[in-house]
């Protein structure tokens, strides 16, 4: 065996706790790399494999499509996969395995998946190109797996025409995410990488210079720097191949576990993420962890192959005399002196253990509290207090019951739901001695929309309750929000006051208005209205700010809501069925314009437990069954975005979980090494009366003031961070708060201050044994 | 024949109010051979001048010649190769490698040389520093002298042309101290081997066949 070899191997058994550190600290640095990668490469491409199979695994779809145009396409170098379907009924079947029944003739649709979903748009537009549709005809017989691109990150992709004028279609998305998350994850691994050379830097070079003396010595005896390097490279490559191996180990278990909790968070089919060991990924992470080992350990041996012999063999350290001015000093006792002295005179030392506490708290303080500001932001954005909503034709009304009882049996879901009917209206206003002050205008004529919810029983009567009104009495909720236009644009201007009284004795009244009078004078104003039926909606009216259970939304909405029971609201549409051009009036001076409004209908609300296996479920049921309901899902996003809040939340948390543990590892390292080192120190402090109390005081002054420091820099490092945080997140919602964890944070920060004085104290313990 | 010719050699540390001469235009010859002891007080710059001659550290002003050659011309690591090859050092805590027993430690040079190692040297070596039953041991196994010796034994093992030592007694008691001398004289003896040592002890500087005396960087 070579003398290098040899040596390497015997400095590694001699030393066989600080080679141990430094697997340790290889082996996690490996880990948090490889980690991030396999993690994130397994959520995407299973992600990516789930929603394939949930909305088929093609990009564009060309329905009718002649034979020659098919020809001219389906060789084309970017598509992957064909599936060819006779009719829009039919199955699909690969281009390479179709039944010996079908026919490629005229008329056959045809789904497109290109090799790369990412250029889908220039892709679309290549064939549309070639095949030289027209708009129109893109636009009847051309389609994009719109629900399958925008959960790859193209959002809002379509077929438009060029400019919005020419007949020309062309493929365009609004918004292209694909890109962010590779950034992201480079930037993820680049500041892994960084913290890791860092880490791993301080690691080596602690070796290095508990052997300088051996170096020298070597010199000294006609060892040249290239076998020194030798020496020192060899036992960095195999000690960073240990780690490797360790920490990918490491790894898979992690990932392992991670994605399964991740799958106990999302609990839904879309959300099913499996590990996956793509070998390209794992050649990827080994080749980033190698360089960075050979980054750190490059400079270490370069000084260890330069150590002076002479100051090597005498083992002088190079402490430049420093002057010390400081306060603090007078106040100090001696142990908190020599601390501070020590501290600033090898800085170098310990600039490491600041570093790695800087790192520490900068990362807590800023994850979690951008975690606290997705989290509120995902309850907040959520305008709607109940989960989905059905709008119920006259036939699905039948069965719509049915659906819902069927759910609940076969999921196990519960679910509570309720009807109601809206009426949407436009109305006159005057505002004179109205109430509620409404000023609006369009072309002279002051009008603004209303609308009218005929809730259920049980809806109702809780709510005229609440309300302390009585039953059958109308309802005005009176938004209380204000929206001032500019004049100059002939924009509506709203307006609308605090209502500052309740069971007011309001005159609802049916008038028709004529808008044919126009320019009409005050008098001929009241010619207008032709008054039908004033007597049977003689009721009471109870203004109020506060929204029945379940109408959350009505709260944003641009206009006066009047919630009425069934019973009045069937009335009040019977009245104009029975005659059309009746209309609503009552001494707010409200009159029925027209009935184009497109929120009439009747809905049902439901509130579920599990929103995504109820849309799962309602989708399956509307293509399968071919019935005519139509759902919004309001809390799907919302549902999503806590989904997403909650992974990327434990996610965050391993990630600052790791650093931790690394920030511990090396600071053990660091310590014990500069305790070792100044053994003499402290032998010089004890023969001269330092009992180990005195000792340990120096130790622990050292590391109050490193956390200290460290304390103010990273307050100092976060504040910016914070701050575009805040501003990132003041787009998405409004706040009059701000929502930084102080407390969470407190407490992190004193554990690791306790944890940094435990580390001292035991290294303290240690050295003494020794 | 000399083989070593220090010329005007000078040695400055530190500037202005701090600088310190440690050698003062120095010269000397040594012929093949020689045993010569150079004896001074503490600071008057013994040790700098050993380690200026074996190419440890450079000198402000002046030449070292090795056969006519001026090491200072050298690159960095033909010098080290020539140290490796020629100069034997003895350092006063003999500076034995901890990792590696009496037997590697003596190779070590040889070793570091690529060179085959001559077992029968090597065991001449050893019989000639007593050392035949601590062998296989690790230096913290060893004591003060027996440490001492396998630094001699390391020095001897390239046939050097010049052996240094530096203090090679000065940690040693005086059982020890006395065996070591008598080392060096034996090696002087019989292999002709020059030496130079670096000594404060006048009792241990009469062994040698010159005497050089050295105070504040210059010869008396």
């Amino acid at each position: 065996m070579k003398i290098e070899t040899k040596l390497t191997f015997n400095n590694m058994k001699k030393n066989i706790k600080r080679t141990i550190y430094t697997t340790i600290s290889i082996a996690l640095c490996a880990f948090l790399i490889i980690s991030t990668l396999l993690v994130a490469t397994s959520i995407s491409t299973s992600f990516k494999e789930n929603i394939a199979s949930k909305y088929n695994d093609y990009h564009f779809v060309i329905r009718n499509i002649d034979l020659d145009s098919f020809n001219k396409i389906k060789d084309k170098e970017y598509i992957s996969q064909i599936y060819l379907q006779e009719n829009d009924e039919g199955q699909l079947y690969e281009i390479d395995n179709l039944p010996d029944s079908f026919q490629i003739v005229d008329g056959i649709n045809i789904y497109i998946k290109y090799d790369n979903y990412r250029k889908t748009c220039a892709y679309t537009n290549n064939i549309l190109e070639t095949l030289n549709l027209t708009f129109i005809e893109a636009y009847e017989n051309c389609e994009l797996n719109t629900r399958l691109l925008n959960s790859y990150g193209l959002i809002d992709v379509s077929i438009n025409t060029k400019d919005f004028v020419d007949n020309v279609p062309i493929c365009q998305v609004r918004l292209n995410f694909t890109y962010i998350l590779d950034i992201m994850l480079i930037v993820i691994l680049l500041i892994f990488s960084i913290l890791s050379v860092i880490i791993l830097y301080n690691a080596f070079l602690i070796t290095i210079n508990e052997r300088k003396k051996e170096y020298a010595v070597l010199n000294s005896i006609g060892a040249t720097e290239g076998q020194i390097l030798k020496i020192t490279f060899l036992e960095n490559f195999i000690i960073g191949i240990i780690g490797i191996i360790i920490g990918f180990l490491m790894s898979i278990l992690d990932s392992f576990i991670l994605l399964k909790m991740l799958n106990n968070i999302a609990n839904s089919t879309i959300y099913n993420f499996k590990l996956i060991l793509d070998i390209k990924y794992i050649i990827l992470s080994f080749a980033i962890i190698i360089i960075n080992i050979y980054i750190s350990s490059l400079i270490p041996s370069v000084k260890a192959s330069s150590t002076s012999v002479i100051q090597g063999i005498k083992n002088n350290k190079q402490i430049k005399y420093k002057k010390i001015n400081s306060i603090f000093g007078k106040f100090l006792s001696i142990e908190g002196n020599l601390a501070l002295k020590n501290l600033k005179r090898n800085k170098n030392k310990y600039r490491i253990i600041t570093i790695l506490l800087v790192i520490c708290m900068t990362s807590y303080i800023t994850i979690t509290t951008y975690i606290n500001y997705e989290k509120v932001a995902a309850n907040l954005i959520n305008e709607y207090d109940v989960d989905a909503e059905l709008n119920i034709s006259e036939n699905s009304n039948k069965y719509y019951k049915t659906i819902l009882e069927n759910y609940v049996n076969t999921s196990g879901d519960k679910i509570e739901y309720f009807e109601y009917k809206v009426m949407g209206l436009y109305a006159l206003v005057e505002p004179e001695d109205a109430l509620i002050a409404v000023n609006c205008r369009y072309a002279d004529v002051m009008y603004f929309p209303i609308q009218i919810i005929g809730l259920d029983d049980k809806s109702y009567n809780n709510y005229i309750t609440d309300l302390n009104g009585n039953v059958g009495d109308y309802i005005i909720y009176n938004n209380v929000t204000e929206r001032d236009l500019k004049e100059e644009e002939q924009e509506f201007i709203y307006k609308y006051s605090t209502a500052f009284k309740t069971n007011y004795d309001f005159n609802l009244k049916i008038v028709y208005y004529n808008l044919a009078f126009n320019n009409v004078n005050e008098e001929e104003e009241f010619l207008r209205y032709e008054i039908i039926d004033d007597e049977n909606l003689k009721e009471n009216f109870v203004l109020t700010d506060i929204l029945p259970n379940g109408y959350k939304e009505i709260k944003n909405k641009e206009r006066i809501t009047i919630f009425t029971n069934m019973e009045t609201f069937n009335n009040i549409e019977e009245k104009i069925n029975a005659h059309p051009k009746r209309l609503y009036q009552h001494n707010i001076w409200m009159h029925y314009v027209n009935t184009s409004n497109s929120e009439s209908g009747n809905f049902v609300k439901i509130k579920c437990g599990n929103i995504i296996n109820f849309s799962d479920y309602m989708e399956n049921i509307i293509q399968k069954q071919n019935v005519n309901i139509f759902v919004d899902y309001y809390s799907l996003e919302n549902q999503e975005k806590i989904i997403y809040t909650n992974i990327l939340e434990l996610i965050l948390k391993t990630i600052i979980l790791t650093i931790i543990i690394i920030g511990i590892i090396s600071s053990i390292n660091i310590i014990n090494a500069s305790l070792c080192e100044r053994e003499e120190e402290f032998k010089a402090l004890s023969r001269l009366g330092a009992t180990k109390g005195n000792i340990n005081k120096i130790v622990i002054y050292e590391n109050i003031y490193m956390f200290i420091k460290a304390t103010i820099i990273s307050i100092i490092l976060s504040s910016p961070i914070l701050y575009m945080i805040i501003r990132f997140m003041e787009k998405t919602i409004i706040l009059y708060e701000i929502l930084i964890p102080f407390a969470n944070i407190g407490i992190f920060i004193l554990l690791l201050f306790i944890i940094s004085l435990v580390i001292a104290i035991y290294s303290t313990k240690f050295i003494k044994e020794e | 024949m000399k083989i070593l010719k220090v010329e005007n050699l000078s040695k400055i540390y530190g500037k202005g109010d701090a600088k310190v001469i440690a050698l003062n235009d120095i010269s000397f010859e040594v012929e093949e051979g020689e045993f010569i002891a150079i004896i001074g007080p503490s600071g008057s710059g013994k040790s700098t001048l050993l380690h200026t001659i074996a190419g440890l550290e450079k000198p402000t002003s002046g030449k070292v010649y090795f056969y006519d050659k001026n090491i200072y011309e050298m690159n960095k690591k033909a010098l080290t190769i020539l140290r490796r090859q020629k100069i034997g050092i003895i350092y006063q805590f003999y500076n034995l490698i901890p990792t590696l027993n009496v037997e590697e430690n003596i190779l070590l040079p040889v070793e570091l040389d690529r060179k085959k190692v001559d077992k029968d040297k090597l065991e001449n070596i050893i019989k000639f520093l007593n050392l035949e039953n601590r062998k296989k041991h690790l230096p913290n196994e060893l004591s003060g002298g027996q440490q001492q010796k396998v630094a001699i034994g390391r020095a001897l093992m390239i046939d050097p042309t010049i052996i240094l030592a530096d203090e090679p007694t000065g940690n040693l008691d005086s059982k020890s101290s006395n065996e070591i001398i008598q080392l060096l004289q034996k090696a002087n003896k019989e292999y002709k081997q020059t030496i130079i040592m670096i000594t404060h002890n006048l009792e241990i500087a009469k062994l040698a066949d010159r005497i050089i005396h050295i105070e504040d960087g210059k010869f008396i």
